[in-house]
């Protein structure tokens, strides 16, 4: 079993090759030269030219792009134009960041989300049902970061209950379990904006499987049976209907790392998205390129992982 | 009198599935309903149990279990007559089993609900009621999980499901389509022995002419939500 | 096809703003670049004299700046839209079309795009592209087609087996002009409905990338880069924030309505 996960998730790697093929075309799109962008600015001519024959820069873009693939697989990123740190270290240390931030997200959405979709599915068509779904359209069509500047300003700084950003207090001298409190206190802001922004998604899709599964014949013979509605949809349409809400969650994986990018910014957490951010503003562009291929590579992964989710759920292909 | 339905009229979405359909069942008979497919039959008998889908409706009619008038009765009150009182066979065994849950939680799922037996007791109800329904190996599909088994083990699992709590009434619809020759036979001469034995009233909606010549005292011929009654031979 | 109420709510919505958007420069009060006496007007609430709905940090007049905002924030959705639906239906119906290996390289495209946050690839292109109007449209366009190209390529291989399509084969006609005159007037209907749901999206991309500051550069005020401004005073000064949003907000809610109504009011 785990050697067949590792096997789908080899599928991840065509597509990073391919984003990261996408990105060289894009900075070959540059206006100007873009040899330019993948030269630091602030090093001398003499380290630049050496920088050149490395990247090939001077030769035809076919062999130029063969070089660019090659790092990409040796995940050789060069330095960032900032500190000279290898770009691969700095990703490495902001990813995980990223990851806690957005499995935490995804968490909230889907306890948020599951709990809507059910409480709209046992009375459907009725006010309270309207009322949820009004709720979820409005929420999906409201910006991210107006939700995040508003929780900022009423939950941070107008009651305090929260930090209004970063990972840690400035007192940093916490003993070890009041160190991880402070971070959990630090992560609840973006990770509960970026849930609820999101579980409007997982309501819309849940209670999509859910009225579907609802009018399944195995559903009716349980109440055949005298299951009320109550169990009949917990206990029987609800389990059924998963596979079919992770499989469409996996699609909009990547929309959930992009608006994981978003929060990250505005809370200042240092995973990919401030990462990202922070390089373009800097123009550090050999951490742009590389964060974007990362960020690509994490949402193909995601991805990847809830189809193999929903396919272990799908009564069809076999529950254990 | 086990069901009386008269005059019932039942809408489907913006048709008259049923148009005035009359039928009336006591303790031990078999009535047959047949009719060609659209004729209504299934929804009749999910009109009696209370279970139709969407858009459907009761429009007219009445229909009385034990003289009590089921239209228009709370969920409440249905819920506790159906698996018990009544209870219904479905046409397709593949679609009426839950793919995710084991055979012998969704048998003994009426007895759980109406807390007619738990653990120990319930099991035994359960390979009692699927040794009945023609499973040889019952204890063994217990813990397997129904697309595992074969068309004609889901059937007879379905039937299991609907007897085990010994109702007064049950719908069957099309109980042996899926089954093969020696299986059809087994599966009405239980509905047969359960007649005699229990008093069970079988509603059967079935195109096998012959099991409904030879079990049926009396035939509904349904024809565009209309009925036709007429006896048949024993 | 049924009147249904969501559509005619989506699409007047969408047509007020669209048409407050082009009509912009004529029916705006106030220059919307331009700062009036900064120490008095700065952060006026709504409903002050002279400033319908308030001004912003260097007393810009926010209802203009609403109005202009518009007009660059839905010119850049549809016109991205458009694009995104011209290349679905390219590839949809060439793969609908065609089948075969085509079809699978197609969908394996599709695939690959539909895995990459649009976001990040957005951010890319900014950074190394550029940042003129013509190039977020490019890459709304570039990044928003993978749903119309389903949608067309199943439309388009059902009707490849209707009738009249084999009827028209029979006459003569080649698979090309089948398609122009037969098949693609029948998927077109699903386009337009791909269109619509997705105007939504490419609204929310402009303008939270003109949130982070890297859509289209000054004077060119988008309602994203006005929720940025007034990002940091949202506590106080809601209204410089909010009103942009709610603006976003009702647009975005207006087009996925629409596109609701649309879809299912398609022929069957």
């Amino acid at each position: 079993m785990i050697a067949r996960i590792h096997l789908r998730l080899l599928a991840a790697i065509p597509i990073a090759l391919a984003v990261s093929a996408l990105v060289f075309f894009l900075v070959e799109a540059s206006p100007g030269d873009p040899s330019l962008l993948l030269l630091d600015p602030n090093a001398s001519p003499h380290a630049n030219d050496a920088q050149r024959a490395i990247l090939g820069l001077d030769r035809p873009v076919a062999e130029r792009f063969g070089i660019w693939m090659r790092n990409t697989l040796t995940l050789d990123f060069g330095r960032s134009f900032v500190d000279q740190v290898p770009v691969r270290d700095k990703i490495a240390a902001a990813l995980p960041s990223t990851l806690l931030l957005s499995s935490v997200s995804l968490a909230i959405a889907f306890g948020l989300g599951l709990a809507a979709a059910l409480a709209s599915a046992s009375r459907p068509r009725s006010a309270l049902d309207h009322v949820l779904s009004a709720i979820a359209l409005v929420l999906q069509s409201t910006p991210i970061f107006w939700l995040a500047w508003m929780a900022i300003a009423w939950l941070a700084v107008g009651w305090g209950w929260f930090p209004t950003g970063g990972t840690v207090s400035l007192t940093s001298t916490l003993e070890p379990g009041l160190h991880l409190l402070d971070r959990l206190h630090h992560l609840a802001l973006p990770a509960l904006v970026l849930g609820v922004a999101f579980a409007g998604e997982v309501s819309r899709f849940a209670r999509g499987a859910l009225v579907d599964t609802l009018e399944e014949d195995f559903v009716r013979a349980s109440r055949a049976r005298g299951a009320s509605r109550r169990r009949a949809l917990l206990r029987h349409a609800f389990p059924a209907s998963l596979h079919s809400t992770i499989s469409l969650l996996g699609l909009s994986i990547p929309y959930l790392v992009g608006g994981a990018v978003l929060v990250e910014e505005i809370f200042d957490w240092p995973g990919m998205g401030r990462l990202l951010v922070g390089a373009m503003v800097a123009k550090d562009y050999p951490v742009v390129a590389a964060g974007v291929v990362a960020l690509a590579t994490l949402a193909v992964v995601g991805n990847l992982l809830a189809d193999l989710l929903a396919a272990r759920l799908d009564p069809r292909v076999g529950v254990p | 009198m086990i069901l009386e339905v008269r005059d019932l009229r039942v809408r489907l979405g913006s048709t008259f599935v049923l148009d005035g359909v009359s039928l009336s069942i006591g303790a031990g008979e078999c009535v047959a309903v047949v009719g060609d497919s659209g004729s209504g039959k299934t929804t009749l008998a999910l009109a009696c149990m209370g279970l139709l889908p969407r858009g459907g409706r009761v429009v007219e009619g009445s229909i009385r279990f034990d003289g009590r008038e089921l239209v228009g009765a709370g969920e409440r009150e249905l819920d506790e007559l159906r698996g018990r009182s009544m209870a219904m066979l479905f046409q397709e065994p593949a679609a009426a089993l839950d793919p995710i849950q084991r055979v012998g939680a969704q048998v003994s799922e009426t007895l759980e609900v109406h807390g007619l037996a738990r653990g120990p007791e319930s099991r035994g109800r359960v390979v009692e009621a699927l040794r009945d329904a023609g499973v040889p190996n019952a204890e063994r599909i217990l813990g397997e999980v129904p697309h595992r088994l074969s068309g004609g083990l889901r059937q007879r699992v379905a039937l299991a499901s609907a007897i085990v709590a010994r109702p007064r009434l049950l719908f069957a619809d099309e109980p042996t389509t899926a089954l093969d020759p020696p299986l059809r036979s087994h599966v009405l001469g239980l509905l047969g022995r359960l007649r005699r034995e229990t008093g069970l009233a079988v509603v059967l909606i079935s195109h096998d002419r012959d099991a409904v010549a030879r079990h049926a005292q009396r035939v509904v011929a349904l024809r565009r939500g209309r009925a036709a009654e007429a006896a048949a031979t024993p | 096809m049924k009147i249904d109420a969501r559509g005619i709510v989506g699409f007047s919505i969408l047509g007020a703003f669209v048409a407050a958007g082009a009509l912009a420069p004529w029916i705006a009060p106030y220059d919307p670049t331009v700062p009036h006496d900064r120490v008095a007007d700065a952060l006026r609430p709504p409903g002050s004299p002279g400033f319908l709905f308030g001004t912003d940090l260097y007393a810009r007049d926010l209802l203009s700046r609403l109005l202009h905002g518009a007009r660059i924030s839905l010119a850049v959705a549809t016109a991205s839209v458009a694009l995104s639906a011209t290349i679905g239906v390219a590839v949809g119906a060439a793969a609908g079309e065609a089948g075969g290996a085509l079809d699978a390289v197609a969908m394996r495209i599709t695939d690959v795009f539909l895995s990459i946050p649009r976001l990040v690839l957005l951010l890319a292109a900014s950074a190394f592209v550029g940042r003129s109007p013509a190039v977020l449209v490019a890459f709304l366009g570039a990044t928003g087609w993978m749903g119309a190209a389903r949608l067309v390529r199943s439309e388009v291989r059902v009707l490849r087996e209707r009738e009249f399509v084999l009827a028209a084969r029979g006459l003569g006609l080649s698979r090309a002009q089948v398609l122009l005159r037969h098949v693609l007037p029948n998927a077109l209907p699903a386009a337009v409905v791909s269109a619509t749901l997705g105007l939504g999206g490419a609204l929310l991309s402009e303008a939270t990338l003109s949130f982070l500051g890297f859509g289209v550069a000054e004077p060119l005020a988008s309602w994203g880069a006005m929720i940025a401004d007034g990002a940091k005073m949202i506590g106080t000064a809601w209204w410089v924030a909010t009103l942009p949003a709610i603006a976003i907000a009702l647009c975005v809610t207006a087009a996925n309505l629409a596109g609701d109504a649309l879809r299912e009011g398609l022929p069957r």
